[in-house]
């Protein structure tokens, strides 16, 4: 136990850094910031037939045609309608075939967070409601709790293979 | 059946029976006297024919015999009979039948053997033995009998024998024909008959001739006639003959065996006779009618001469009956009926003049009459004068008495004699009308006081009553006024309301722009949020790329910050905005709300009024009405015034009236004055 949290420490440790924070179904998620290419606001998606449900279709950005995934659907979470503040971050993941950029579409986008190795707890085994393999830890800033998300573990290999073909 | 039938029948019947037996015993003996005159005549006619014809039957055997017993015949024929020698016998045959009547001689010998025939003097030698008369001739007999031959058939035929020195040597046949023009016209010359002889019933000479002109020869007799003659008996009797209605007497021709073979007849024409007879009949039924006309008409005027009196008699009874009693009969006949009619005419005198008379002049009101009954048992005169003193009674003496007194205002008088039926009636009737009077009289003069009494009561009432009403119209009045400054204060008031809707309209147009206004500065505040939000993605952007760049980023991270910061605030002013714009569109739907409710409480305040105005409308109405009905209720007060005034005035007059009546109840004439109340005589007297 001792060593799983120092390991958790050092781990935490890692983590620091700057981080994109965006809210999603009343919870607060963060992503690396390195790992983030662009946020944009909500704009017209083209849905495609045979998808998994969880893509909700492709968009053009800029001639590049992205595929966007509902994280929503994805963490298999209630489903809401689009407002005002949704968006789109485009995140750089590695896929078989190398980089590829995805969309996660996400309720609101806050804001970008120093956050301290000291304040990042690791991922615990329960009280959550995804599967903590995407968690890359727990990060406490300004009173709340904001869950780190691993976004190359969000999609398995599968199912990022499926994906870079729609792209 | 009226007495002039009666009457006009006896007669009729008699004369007619009268005539009927008188007429036919003439026609009877009429036809009985010409009857028995043909009968004589034909009768004698027959007489002489037979007579006639007895002679020449004596005739032709006289002139038979002679040429029979002529000696130069016998000889001739003896001679002949021996000789066969004509000659003597010819000779002295026809010497002998120029001078004998007839012509006709036959001699034969002893078998009948024709030897000489005077009219063909050369045919000789025939047997004429079977005639009935030679028979009898040959057997030595004369015989004179009638006979038919077929050259002669209605003739006289006579045999004579011949006898020759004893013996029987011929016979001498004579003949006469009886069938000859110049017989029968002789006959009829001498009869002064139709003859006819007839051989059986057939006509072999007549002198009858036909319509033609010739003799009626070949016909035959009647059936039933030429019956009779032949079974031997003599007709007499009426017969037709060529047409010709004749009186005939056919008597039988019998020749030698007495057989009837033929008939003779005599006739007279009788039809002269017989029209005269029909004449004679015609005329007595004639005179017979005439008899029965007469009758008729005597009868008729007897009759009537009876049945008219007697029927304007009756006819006067009925006039009288029916009270018509101006006819008269004035009939001037001398029997009986004259008497009746001039006692009815006496009689309606009487009731006319006396009867009638008496009740005329009692209707007319004059009883002073005296009626004298014509004895004990005139009961009509009796009748009379007891019901003019039943009259003089009533209306005279009692009754007149009472109905005087009562017309001269005493009621104290009354009826008192006894009377029957309805004049009893009367009796009660009158004085019940008296005594009705006296109490009336006496009754009207005490009501007289209690009405003068009561009608002053009552015209101080009414005075009351016009006070008040005086009262009653001067708050009408008021209240018309009063009604009428609260029309106009309600018009006042409709007016300010519609003001105020008005106002209200502009105030809801006003509150419209003002949310306008507030929509439209929500579209801005909606922009700068969007700009906002970009402006904080922009920032974001920034700050990945800075982290991207690491350390030549960190100023680029600060830029992106305070960007951020500034979108942050721009966030932050909309927001304060939008809630702005919220609080004042929520402050104008409150307007607006405010706005409606004001209008529904003026609408409210605006019917409200109308409905005032109306009331006011009514009571404006119902107090006019309620002044003309205090006019109308004025001016019945005023009349009920004067109604009032005239009762009262009456009543005083009607007291003076009854005062001047003498009662049965006491107050005598001008007694006891009615007492009006001063005052009320006063007021009538000013008015």
């Amino acid at each position: 136990m001792a060593e799983k949290v120092e390991k958790t420490d050092n781990a935490a440790a890692n983590l620091a850094g700057k981080y994109l924070t965006f809210k999603l179904a009343n919870e607060e998620y963060g992503l690396e910031i390195l790992k983030v290419r662009e946020i944009i606001g909500m704009m017209a998606i083209t849905s495609l037939p045979r998808t998994p449900s969880f893509v909700r279709g492709v968009i053009n950005l800029r001639g590049k045609v992205i595929p966007v995934i509902d994280l929503r659907k994805k963490f298999e979470l209630a489903g809401a309608d689009d407002t005002d503040l949704t968006c789109i971050i485009v995140v750089d993941v590695t896929a078989s075939g190398g980089k590829i950029q995805i969309g996660i579409l996400v309720d609101s986008v806050s804001e970008v967070l120093d956050i301290h190795g000291s304040d990042i707890e690791g991922a615990p085994s329960f009280g959550t409601n995804i599967d903590t393999a995407f968690i890359l830890g727990m990060a406490k800033a300004k009173g709340s709790v904001k869950i780190l998300l691993n976004i190359e573990k969000v999609l398995s290999s599968a199912e990022l293979e499926s994906v870079a073909n729609v792209a | 059946m009226s007495i002039r039938i009666k009457i006009i029948l006896s007669i009729v019947v008699t004369t007619l029976l009268t005539a009927l037996v008188l007429g036919l015993l003439s026609i009877s003996s009429v036809k009985s006297l010409t009857l028995s005159a043909e009968q004589k005549f034909i009768t004698e006619s027959n007489s002489t024919l037979q007579g006639y014809m007895k002679d020449m039957e004596s005739g032709i055997e006289r002139s038979t015999s002679r040429v029979a017993n002529d000696p130069d015949v016998v000889t001739g024929l003896a001679e002949y009979l021996k000789t066969g020698d004509r000659k003597k016998l010819k000779e002295a045959v026809l010497t002998i039948a120029r001078y004998s009547e007839g012509n006709l001689v036959t001699v034969t010998d002893a078998s009948g053997i024709v030897a000489m025939r005077s009219h063909q003097p050369e045919k000789f030698g025939d047997n004429n033995s079977g005639f009935p008369h030679m028979r009898i001739a040959l057997a030595g007999q004369t015989i004179v009998a009638h006979e038919s031959t077929p050259t002669v058939p209605v003739g006289l035929r006579c045999g004579v024998p011949i006898v020759y020195e004893g013996k029987r040597i011929g016979v001498v046949s004579g003949g006469l024909n009886l069938g000859t023009e110049e017989f029968v016209d002789k006959m009829k010359s001498f009869t002064g008959a139709e003859v006819t002889m007839f051989l059986d019933d057939t006509r072999i000479m007549t002198t009858v001739k036909k319509a033609d002109g010739q003799r009626n020869i070949g016909s035959t007799a009647a059936e039933s006639i030429y019956k009779q003659v032949a079974s031997g008996k003599d007709y007499m009797g009426t017969a037709t003959v060529s047409g010709t209605h004749m009186y005939t007497y056919y008597s039988p021709i019998r020749d030698a065996a007495n057989k009837v073979i033929g008939m003779t007849f005599v006739g007279m024409d009788i039809t002269e006779t017989q029209t005269h007879l029909k004449n004679s009949i015609t005329f007595i039924l004639v005179v017979m009618v005439l008899f029965c006309a007469a009758a008729v008409l005597i009868g008729l005027y007897i009759a009537n001469g009876i049945a008219r009196p007697m029927k304007a008699t009756v006819n006067m009874i009925h006039e009288m009956k029916n009270g018509h009693l101006n006819t008269r009969l004035r009939l001037k006949l001398n029997d009986e009926v004259g008497v009746m009619a001039r006692a009815m005419d006496e009689f309606a005198d009487d009731l006319q003049n006396v009867v009638v008379r008496a009740m005329k002049r009692i209707s007319v009101g004059d009883l002073e009459m005296m009626i004298e009954p014509k004895d004990d048992r005139d009961e009509v005169s009796d009748a009379l004068k007891n019901t003019v003193k039943a009259l003089r009674k009533l209306i005279i003496d009692d009754g007149g008495r009472v109905l005087n007194a009562t017309a001269n205002k005493d009621l104290t008088q009354r009826l008192k004699r006894d009377y029957s039926g309805a004049f009893d009636k009367m009796k009660i009737d009158i004085n019940t009308v008296v005594n009705n009077l006296d109490e009336a009289n006496g009754q009207i003069s005490v009501n007289a006081r209690n009405l003068a009494e009561g009608t002053s009561t009552q015209a101080s009432s009414l005075e009351e009553v016009s006070a008040s009403l005086e009262e009653m119209s001067s708050m009408t009045k008021l209240n018309a006024d009063n009604s009428n400054e609260a029309k106009r204060l309600a018009t006042e008031a409709r007016a300010a309301a519609d003001e105020g809707d008005a106002s209200m309209k502009r105030m809801a147009e006003a509150i419209n722009h003002i949310k306008k206004s507030a929509d439209n500065t929500a579209k801005i505040v909606k922009s700068i949020n969007d700009i906002a939000f970009q402006t904080n993605l922009l920032a974001l952007n920034a700050a990945v790329e800075a982290a991207r760049a690491g350390d030549a980023g960190k100023g680029f991270a600060v830029v992106a910050g305070e960007v951020r910061n500034l979108a942050m605030r721009s966030a932050e002013a909309a927001k304060n905005t939008a809630n702005m714009i919220e609080e004042s569109v929520k402050n104008a739907d409150d307007g607006v709300r405010i706005t409606e409710e004001v209008a529904k409480t003026l609408g409210l305040i605006v019917s409200r009024i109308i409905k005032v105005g109306d009331l006011i409308v009514e009571i404006a109405t119902a107090s006019s009405e309620q002044a003309q009905g205090i006019e109308q209720v004025n001016s019945a007060i005023a009349q009920m015034n004067n109604v009032t005034q005239t009762l009262s005035r009456q009543a005083s007059e009607l007291a003076d009236m009854v005062s001047a009546f003498k009662l049965s109840g006491g107050g005598g004439r001008g007694g006891q004055m009615l007492a009006l109340p001063d005052k009320r005589r006063q007021q009538l007297a000013l008015n």
